[in-house]
């Protein structure tokens, strides 16, 4: 009886010893890709959603961030302030510890290292670095809006500390990025609008150097981009300004599955115990007569939502799409150059008369556009840096 | 009758036997205790090499001559000497002895108190009855020196945060590991108080090293009942039932106090408009006065329950025969919460088994089945949590509009809170297949194979009808979610147990050596979708769209081999030594490896032949070094350079990184000294001292990167944590004769905690809402300007050359110019510490009379400091004008100052948004004392079995108690709970959370408070 036990005992004894796990300690993931292997060309065209994916929707508070330069503008009234961020956005006192303005700089630089990544991919093409430049020029027009001055990192940087460029080398350096992608993106195809709208092609990059050269002063420039568009025929301002798609050069697609787009949200009355805004008085007043842009603004409910009149430009369900560059603002900018027929162009599909500049705030009301018109008139507020990314970037100043 | 016939028979034949020889003769007998036969008992012929041990039966046999003294020895025991006469039979019944001879339950093992070189603490388990407690730890509060329990709130259900001495972590969870029945749990859920044998808390490293790289925060060690061979059968069953209450409620204003300040507020505002001191608001609506109204709301009853109820029943049989042991248990806990239709029922199943195959081996099982549904409130940091919006609902409108509906404001009627319905069931099972094996005398092969499943189902369902059911638009659509968690985990554990007693049982001796493997996987999923038929049907499978769904997987592992010996020679010098290598899938091949060893020794001086103290009976000085580790909070592919993946985009799949790869990444090594004493005089005072320093180095902590780098943090080893302190623990029987008994214990604990570096330039960093981690202070502290009290005129601060800076008018706050600039800005936060007490400790007594017991336990915290943050709020001096008004205020806010009332608590209510944020800014204004003492427990009971009634022959005991819980807190802390601490209960369990709850320790957000309830219950044993 014992020697059989022993005899068990050492059975046992001899299994375990040797019986090493440590194969068991290699546990791949199943829910991420290895980054140490070679990428191919259409992984690339996955890293560009992702690309895509971060500037549409930055992070969680992506709303403000989108709307972000429209609460520092006039485009706005406030029905509620939930937070002391939102009102000290709207009040252009934020000061630098602000929580909700350290995700504002930090996430758009996410956006732009995802685009950097890109152009380190030695098998991506043109088209496909075209779209990556595209991506970092917006991020850096974005931030350009909020700071001015800020840090220019491009596909080389080393994660050190790094001063920020001065405005008009930011500028530039979008231009560059621009130019690359009007020289190297696919063009719009018409004839695939639902696609084309919603990621970067040479007529997106066309369109977005317009507003760059603008912003540098160079109107003329700007007018002769603007020109190339209005005159490609593949965009047309439509008579239902709700029903767009003919106007839309580059947008970014809401998808109610990856829960985005609330920006559309915290303009409606369903946020109002929320941070929730409606129209301003001045911009709605400048709705006048049998304008076809009534239609964009909640009249009617004006009474039943306590006297405010809210936007309806964007959807209110987290499937709003982002409006990036419209025909209407090419233009606009053209008229600006001196081209009044084309002034009178979008007048007469709009039913209005409005000068110039009336006519930019209402029709580009709420496209990231208000607040670079008025610090072109003057408005010299400047966010300030946030305090966490100048404690991990010093030179940040 | 039969039996007095026997016992005749008996002595006869002993006075026959008696006048026979004195020769060699074969004696057997039963050993026994209290609870039934004993075996592993050494019984040896004095002054000889002649021994043997009882069997699993208790029984021995042994020659021996008439006139041989037999020595009956068992650890844990006192040794008693029989001896040999005429008879044959020896049957003995051993006594427990002293605490002191305690049998102390270590990691893979267990030990004699009295040669126990580590800093152990064991609970009594008498400490665990009766107490209906949803988690066990709330049951352990007080009890330990060294242990530090806080609530996290007076949600049903709600859990509690353990730490042992000291937070050592920034990222890493401060967590112990808790081990029961051998198996290592995230939680004692698992658990009804009543099936715990036996709770270790192995606090120093020597102690805790065997477990390698995941004891740093100490461990928990608990084992449950398992029934003894031979023993009768015992039926227990115990009930109670209670009603609870808030601890404390708040004082809101009411709608006249409400406008009141309202008005105040408004009336500075354009007063100072008017003079030109600021400017108007650039929405100039804001300043439309509040309308006067008729309603006034108590918000707070109409979210708080009215005596909400708590049960508990089990039931248990515990016995065992020959070959087989058994224990049986089954509880079921119900609890309603202090907010309407919060509630938590919880049941929970044990069957342990054991059975003798033979002379050599056992096999046996353990196993649980727990089940768990809870109608949760919304989380503390949730907008819709029903009691923080009572707090802040405007008393002057309905809760109700017109048409009967909950009324839609400007603010979350806390109502639409109860529109929701969720429910969230638990179902948890495990069990742990063994056998022991006796090859040969004094070694045991104990080979262990465990697996635990825990599988969660959640389903949500906003009603279309209801506030969260519209969609965007504001038409109803009704929203569902239901998700599932489906975590298992395996082990399989190996130990080798060699004891032996050497040199005539001077030299004690044990050798361990082990190998465990230990698997977990976590998988989750959800779908959600919208558009539902009607407002019963709740189920996706009504929904016309289903919009959102995830599956996910992660998984790691954990291998070891450790290895220690115990040496315990002539009972006084003790030596342990062990160590551990772990391997961890968490980090690359090269970082996946390491050895946590650790030594300890003690000294029993008073065993020795030159002490003579007579007052002193026992002193044993201790001594231990060690080494663990703390993996906890950190990815599970921490290790892989990866892509992420679900980053997408209209529907297309995206991926990008998400995360700065560190390929250097390891665990936290702690290295830990300690030096002990225990220590017993006067025959009753049981004293135990404590000094620890415990370093934590290599911290897994997120340094700052720059943010332009598009991450803000990367995940490294840096920085080093250093906890010191004591802890005394004094146990006392003060009186004991004539059924009268009375023991007393305190312990104490202090801790230093200081962050010696955290590895980067500036030595400090800002998280949460004011908390900071830096350099040479505390875990735990606060960042905040100093306040100053109110400005009763106009004032004016200057810089060092006398030059004007900023001007604060009367009646604002004033703060502490720090740098002296006459500016207040960042530069100026001054660094308070106190979020997590310094000192702490509990306190507990218990006197027994004719069957009456009375027992009182409470805990305290002294320096301990809160930071009231919900007070911004709750004194926002009427900061938001029309149309939504600011939030609701308490009554405090009511002592604010004028022209008239310089001394006020409070600074001017004020509309404009820059002045309310200044008299509201975080500041020491809202740090409080939170030092406290709440009395925990009292129990008052009455055994009937000490009336000696007839007719309660059948029974063993019967007890009936009165119990109130939380009866009493003592405390200078204006806010609802010094000792409440917000912890995200949604935030998924597993050891890849990130815990920073100890940095933002001490911040009161106004969550949920803790409960006290008061019960009545019975025991009764058959």
């Amino acid at each position: 009886m014992f020697k059989k036990y022993l005899m068990i005992f050492c059975i046992g004894i001899s299994t375990i010893i040797p019986t090493s796990c440590s194969k068991e300690l290699d546990i791949p993931s199943e829910a991420s890709l290895s980054a140490t292997g070679e990428l191919a060309k259409e992984d690339v065209n996955k890293l560009l959603t992702g690309v895509y994916s971060k500037l549409r929707h930055p992070n969680r508070y992506g709303y403000f961030a989108i709307m972000n330069t429209e609460i520092m503008g006039d485009n706005y009234k406030p029905v509620k302030f939930q937070w002391y961020q939102v009102k000290n956005f709207y009040e252009n006192t934020v000061p630098a510890s602000d929580i909700l303005l350290s995700y504002f700089y930090a996430d758009y630089y996410a956006g732009i290292d995802r685009a950097n990544v890109i152009l380190k991919v030695p098998s991506a093409d043109n088209d496909q670095i075209g779209k990556a430049k595209y991506c970092r020029a917006l991020s850096y027009l974005r931030l350009y809006d909020m700071f001015e001055r800020i840090p220019l990192v491009d596909e080389n940087y080393d994660r050190s500390p790094i001063a920020p460029s001065s405005k008009e080398d930011v500028l530039n350096f979008i231009v560059e990025d621009l130019k690359f992608a009007k020289e190297n993106c696919t063009p719009f195809d018409e004839a695939n609008t639902s696609l084309d709208q919603k990621q970067p092609t040479k007529e997106a990059a066309i369109a977005l150097l317009a507003r760059v050269y603008r912003l540098q002063g160079k109107i003329s420039e700007a007018a002769i981009e603007a020109e190339l568009l209005i005159s490609s025929a593949k965009f047309s301002l439509a008579s239902n300004p709700l029903e767009r798609s003919s106007e839309v050069i580059f947008m970014f697609k809401g998808n109610k599955a990856e829960e985005v787009g609330s920006w559309g949200w915290i303009m409606s009355p369903e946020a109002k115990s929320w941070n929730c805004f409606a129209a301003a008085d001045d911009l709605t007043a400048l709705v006048k007569g049998e304008d076809t842009r009534a239609i964009l603004f909640d009249f009617e409910g004006q009474e039943a939502n306590a006297g405010y009149i809210y936007s309806k430009k964007y959807k209110t369900e987290d499937n709003s799409d982002l409006l990036i560059s419209r025909i209407a603002e090419m233009y606009l900018i053209s008229a600006e150059a001196g081209n009044t027929a084309r002034l009178t162009e979008l007048q007469s599909i709009r039913n209005s008369s409005l000068t110039l500049n009336e006519e930019r705030r209402l029709e580009l009301s709420f496209e990231w556009t208000r607040w670079e018109d008025l610090k072109l008139e003057g408005e010299d507020y400047v966010l300030p840096y946030p305090s966490r990314a100048v404690d991990s970037n010093p030179l940040l100043q | 009758m039969k039996t007095k016939f026997n016992g005749i028979l008996t002595l006869l034949l002993v006075l026959f036997v008696q006048i026979t020889f004195a020769q060699e003769k074969t004696i057997s007998g039963t050993v026994t205790d209290e609870g039934g036969p004993l075996p592993g008992v050494n019984v040896i012929v004095k002054g000889t090499s002649n021994g043997t041990q009882t069997d699993f039966d208790g029984k021995y046999t042994i020659k021996a001559t008439t006139g041989n003294i037999l020595v009956f020895s068992y650890v844990g025991m006192e040794t008693k000497e029989k001896t040999v006469q005429e008879s044959n039979i020896i049957n003995i019944t051993l006594a427990g002895s002293n605490l002191l001879d305690e049998i102390v339950v270590i990691g893979y093992g267990t030990a004699s108190k009295k040669d126990l070189t580590g800093s152990i603490s064991t609970i009594s388990t008498d400490n665990l009855q009766d107490k209906p407690v949803a988690d066990i730890a709330q049951a352990l509060q007080g009890k330990s020196a060294g242990l530090q329990i806080v609530s996290t709130g007076g949600r049903s259900g709600d859990g509690t945060q353990i730490s042992i001495r000291g937070n050592g972590s920034l990222s890493a969870s401060n967590s112990a590991l808790y081990i029961i029945d051998g198996v290592p749990q995230e939680s004692m859920g698992s658990l009804s108080s009543e099936d715990i044998k036996s709770v270790s808390i192995l606090k120093d490293a020597a102690s805790t090293a065997i477990y390698g790289s995941r004891a740093s925060n100490g461990v928990v060690l608990i084992e449950t009942k398992k029934g003894r061979y031979n023993q009768e059968t015992t039926i227990s069953f115990s009930t109670s039932y209670g009603l609870q209450d808030i601890i404390k409620t708040p004082n809101l204003l009411n709608a006249k106090e409400y406008k009141q300040v309202l008005d105040a507020a408004r009336i500075n505002y354009e007063n100072d408009i008017a003079s030109g001191a600021l400017p108007g608001p650039k929405d100039p609506t804001e300043l439309t006065p509040l309308p006067t109204s008729t309603v006034d709301t108590d918000w707070l009853s109409l979210v708080l329950s009215n005596s909400p109820v708590v049960q508990k029943n089990q039931i248990s049989v515990s016995g065992g025969g020959e070959n087989t042991k058994a224990y049986f248990s089954g509880s079921i806990f119900k609890q309603d919460g202090i907010i309407i239709n919060d509630s938590y029922k919880k049941a929970i199943f044990r069957v342990n088994l054991e059975q003798k195959l033979n002379k050599y081996v056992n096999i046996g099982v353990r196993s649980y089945f727990s089940y768990s549904e809870a109608v949760p409130v919304a989380d503390d940091n949730n907008i819709y949590q029903p009691y923080s919006k009572a707090l802040e609902a405007r008393p002057d409108l309905s809760p109700y509009d017109a048409d009967g509906n909950i009324g839609d404001y400007n603010f979350i009627n806390p109502l639409f809170a109860f529109e929701r319905q969720i429910t969230d069931k638990w179902q948890n099972l495990g069990a742990t297949a063994y056998f022991d094996a006796t090859p040969i005398e004094g070694l045991v092969w104990h080979s262990s194979y465990s697996g635990n499943i825990h599988s969660n189902r959640y389903n949500r369902f906003d009603a279309p009808d209801t506030k969260r059911g519209l969609n965007g638009d504001g038409i109803p659509t009704g929203y569902g979610y239901y998700g599932t968690e489906n975590n298992r985990d395996y082990q399989i554990e190996n130990t080798f147990t060699y004891s032996k007693n050497l040199m005539n049982d001077r030299l004690k001796f044990t050798l361990l050596a082990g190998h465990s493997f230990q698997k977990w996987e976590y998988e989750d999923s959800y779908v959600s979708g919208e558009n539902f038929p009607s407002n019963e049907l709740k189920w996706l499978v009504s929904a016309g769209e289903i919009n959102k769904g995830r599956s996910y997987i992660k998984a790691m592992s954990l291998e070891s081999y450790f290895t220690r010996m115990q040496l315990s020679l002539d009972s006084k010098y003790h030596l342990m030594v062990s160590t551990r290598y772990d391997g961890s899938s968490k980090f690359t091949e090269d970082n996946r490896w390491g050895s946590f060893p650790a030594v300890s020794a003690g000294w029993t001086i008073s065993n020795e032949d030159f002490f003579e103290v007579p007052f002193i009976n026992d002193l044993k000085l201790r001594a231990s070094l060690g080494y663990t580790g703390n993996q906890t909070g950190i990815s599970y592919s921490s290790g892989q350079n990866l892509i992420g993946a679900g980053e997408n985009y209209d529907q297309e799949p995206g991926l990008a990184a998400t995360d700065i790869y560190n390929p250097n990444l390891t665990w936290e090594k702690g290295e830990a000294l300690n030096f002990g004493l225990n220590l017993t005089i006067f025959d009753k005072y049981d004293i135990t001292f404590d000094y620890y320093r415990k370093e934590t180095q290599d911290l897994l902590s997120r340094i700052n990167v720059p943010q332009e780098s598009g991450y803000r943090t990367m995940l490294t080893n840096i920085g080093t944590i250093l906890n010191k302190g004591f802890e005394v623990d004094v146990n006392t029987t003060l009186i004991e004769k004539e059924g009268f008994k009375w023991n007393f214990g305190v312990n104490f604990s202090y801790n230093d905690n200081e962050v010696v570096s955290i590895g980067t330039e500036e030595g400090e960093y800002t998280t949460g809402f004011v908390s900071i981690v830096k350099e040479g202070e505390s875990l735990g502290s606060f960042y905040v300007w100093e306040a100053n009290g109110v400005a009763n005129e106009t004032y004016t601060y200057k810089d060092a050359d006398g030059v004007d800076g900023i001007t604060v008018a009367a009646g604002d706050m004033l703060y502490v110019d720090q740098n002296g600039d006459g500016q207040i800005d960042d530069d100026d936060k001054k660094v308070f510490s106190g979020g997590i007490a310094p000192i702490y400790g509990g306190i507990h007594t218990q006197v027994e009379y004719k069957g009456l017991d009375l027992s009182i336990s409470g805990q305290y915290s002294i320096g301990k400091k809160v930071f009231a943050d919900f007070k911004r709020g709750s004194l926002n001096g009427g900061s938001v004008g029309a149309p939504s008004y600011s939030e609701n205020m308490i009554s405090e806010m009511l002592d604010y100052w004028t022209p008239e009332n310089m001394d006020a608590a409070n600074p001017r209510p004020h509309l404009s948004s820059e002045i309310a944020a200044w008299n509201t800014e975080r500041s020491s204004r809202f740090i409080e004392n939170a030092d406290y003492l709440r009395i925990s427990d009292i129990t008052l009971g009455y055994d009937f079995k000490s009336l000696n009634l007839k007719d309660l022959e059948f029974i063993k005991s019967m007890r009936v108690y009165v119990q109130a819980r939380n009866p009493f807190t003592f405390t200078k802390y204006s806010g609802a709970d010094p000792e409440v601490n917000y912890v995200d209960q949604s935030s998924e369990k597993g050891q890849d959370r990130s815990d920073t709850s100890k940095i933002t320790a001490g911040v009161d957000l106004g969550g949920i408070p803790n409960i006290k309830s008061f019960l009545v219950g019975l025991n009764i044993k058959f």
